[in-house]
């Protein structure tokens, strides 16, 4: 995934209806039997805007009779033919394994998506169940979905370069500078956060060459891409960010999501008040529902401690660039880096 | 869908179901929509209130409640406070985000919404509707069987002339205007109970001249009906008012009055 400023959006619920009537056309769709094109989604225990998720892509829920579809514009930034090439290969060799994956939605000829030029549209089953509730059975069940993906996922071929947190968090600090212009009076902290980031990066010695030891990671396990039935996973969706890394990189992600984020309610995106600490029980039950299916080698602990870093450093700037946290939060950064330190994983 | 659908397929939500709306925003059209429907329900009516200000809705701000709509086996279950059975697209958001939608995606999230609340058997409905006359109101035109509106306005004729457009749209699809609800009207001085008119006087009284339309009542600015709009109790159920209480008291009866005397039935609480 390119980190660079995503495009402002104000429109991302909106649809014409010659849009729609034709993108239902290429489904084969009968316009005239959708009960609602609708930002509403129902699911167990909520009943959610889709304005709560991200407002990267036009999306909307199409809502027959006798089933919900989830319509998704290609965001723009895997909107390139390797990428959607790897999402929806990835997507079809999980589906095929039965692992719990959103289910892609092909046109009536056979094609992933509907390509209308300057968009691109999918269309995927809505996955039942409910958002995540900060339960301890979730947790568990979160890190043992995990633990299964990856290990389907070290089957699938790996043909891409290596897209790696280091470079991930490296990317998000220089969109800080460059997408937040108050960030100017903040030019010492943003360098010692570089420094320290490039420390870190130095300190997790990856080897030059780490084909060998990457997978394909679904780039993107936050709680609110997940779908839960009493406490147990039933469904992974959004694999927009599918990236090529060490299975840390979504062990960290799902980690950071699970244990030590505050959100704002249950949109995606994070309470004003960054965390300062981690839920450690809960790290433990994630780790602890990884392991029963995927070993955590010496090599994966001994990075973990610093991709947690580098990622919640992702987050911090994601937060910053999107607005949801202040500049000041540059300060604060470093409370949930000792955390890291001190907590046993 | 919910109750009974008309010949022309729009639902009934309520044996009388009616709409509050405005010329332009800020002259109060929520906080009259929430006193209209809370002295009903004092009277002893089963009431709703429907804020369908997709734009900006402010239900939850007015009755204090800041939670998100729950749902039971795939229906909303609405809020229920001061007697109202309240909702809201605001309860179903956060707090501050804009809800962008138009098109078949407003009319599916008006229709879907309206088909996924558990409504219980209402004797009225109020219709919060957006200021204006735009998108949201044909849509809810279409799509609920209204008895009329009451359209809400500030004396001065910068709004009484945005009121003019609200009334050629209802009248081109054919929805009664039952009557102007003068907000803002006067100011009371605290010390002396001198009346004082802020801004010219008479925009609904012209307004009803133009028009046919009766002034269903006149409310004042005052600092207490206000700050009710922050403190999440509507000014008819605050003890320390009893002359808002009066006057929205009035202004029902009013309405009752137009609505037994446009549609020949009793328009008193069934209960």
């Amino acid at each position: 995934m390119p980190v660079r400023k995503k495009p402002k959006r104000a429109d991302y619920l909106s649809f014409d209806a010659l849009t729609l009537e034709a993108i239902c056309n290429r489904y084969g769709i009968a316009y005239a039997n959708v009960r609602y094109f609708s930002p509403i989604l129902v699911r167990e225990n909520e009943c959610l805007l889709v304005d709560s998720k991200s407002e990267t892509a036009r999306k909307a829920f199409i809502y027959l009779d006798d089933e919900s579809l989830f319509l998704k514009e290609v965001p723009w930034y895997c909107r390139t033919e390797e990428l959607m090439s790897a999402k929806y290969e990835f997507v079809d060799f999980l589906t095929r394994r039965e692992f719990p994956c959103a289910q892609l939605v092909s046109t009536i000829d056979g094609s992933p998506n509907v390509d209308m030029g300057d968009f691109a549209f999918e269309l995927w089953k809505v996955v039942p169940g409910a958002s995540y509730a900060y339960r301890p059975e979730e947790q568990y069940s979160a890190g043992k979905t995990l633990g299964n993906l990856h290990v389907l996922s070290s089957q699938f071929p790996v043909t891409r370069e290596p897209e790696s947190v280091p470079q991930l968090a490296l990317g998000f600090i220089d969109l800080v500078r460059s997408a937040r212009g108050d960030s100017r009076f903040f030019v010492h902290e943003l360098a010692s956060l570089e420094a320290k980031t490039r420390t870190i990066c130095s300190e997790l010695q990856l080897p030059a060459s780490t084909m060998d030891q990457v997978i394909t990671v679904h780039g993107n396990y936050t709680p609110w891409n997940l779908a839960f039935k009493d406490g147990e996973v039933v469904g992974v969706f959004d694999f927009d960010n599918v990236a090529v890394d060490s299975p840390m990189h979504d062990v960290a992600e799902g980690l950071l999501g699970f244990c030590a984020m505050n959100y704002e309610g249950t949109s995606t995106n994070f309470a004003a008040e960054p965390p300062r600490s981690f839920n450690w029980n809960g790290v433990e039950r994630f780790i602890a529902g990884y392991a029963t299916v995927r070993d955590l080698a010496a090599d994966d602990l001994r990075i973990l401690r610093g991709y947690l870093k580098l990622v919640w450093i992702e987050f911090a700037c994601l937060g910053m660039v999107r607005g949801d946290y202040g500049l000041e939060v540059l300060d604060q950064i470093e409370d949930l880096m000792l955390d890291i330190d001190r907590g046993t994983l | 869908m919910n109750g009974n659908p008309t010949e022309r397929g729009q639902v009934r939500l309520a044996s009388h179901t009616v709409a509050v709306a405005s010329g332009k925003g800020g002259v109060g059209k929520s906080t009259v929509a929430l006193n209209l429907a809370a002295t009903w329900a004092a009277a002893g009516a089963a009431v709703g209130l429907f804020d369908v200000d997709v734009y900006g809705p402010s239900l939850p701000t007015l009755v204090g409640i800041a939670e998100r709509a729950t749902v039971h086996e795939g229906r909303i279950i609405p809020f229920r406070k001061f007697g109202l059975t309240l909702v809201s697209f605001g309860f179903l958001t956060l707090p501050g985000r804009p809800l962008m939608v138009r098109g078949p995606m407003l009319e599916g999230a008006l229709r879907h919404l309206i088909d996924l609340v558990q409504w219980p058997q209402l004797d009225y409905m109020v219709l919060d509707l957006p200021p204006g006359a735009g998108e949201v109101h044909a849509e809810m035109l279409a799509l609920v069987h209204l008895e009329g509106c009451v359209i809400v306005t500030t004396p001065q004729e910068v709004a009484v002339s945005d009121v003019r457009r609200s009334l050629r749209l209802f009248s081109r699809v054919g929805l009664s205007v039952l009557g102007f609800v003068e907000n803002m009207s006067w100011i009371e001085c605290p010390n002396c109970e001198t009346r004082f008119e802020l801004f010219p006087a008479g925009g609904a009284s012209r307004l009803s001249a133009d028009s046919g339309v009766p002034v269903v009542g006149r409310i004042p600015l005052s600092t207490p009906i206000a700050e009710s709009g922050d403190t999440g109790v509507p000014a008819v159920l605050d003890p320390t008012m009893p002359q808002v209480r009066d006057l929205f008291r009035d202004i029902c009866s009013n309405i009752d009055d137009r609505l037994s005397s446009s549609f020949g039935g009793s328009a008193q609480p069934a209960t």
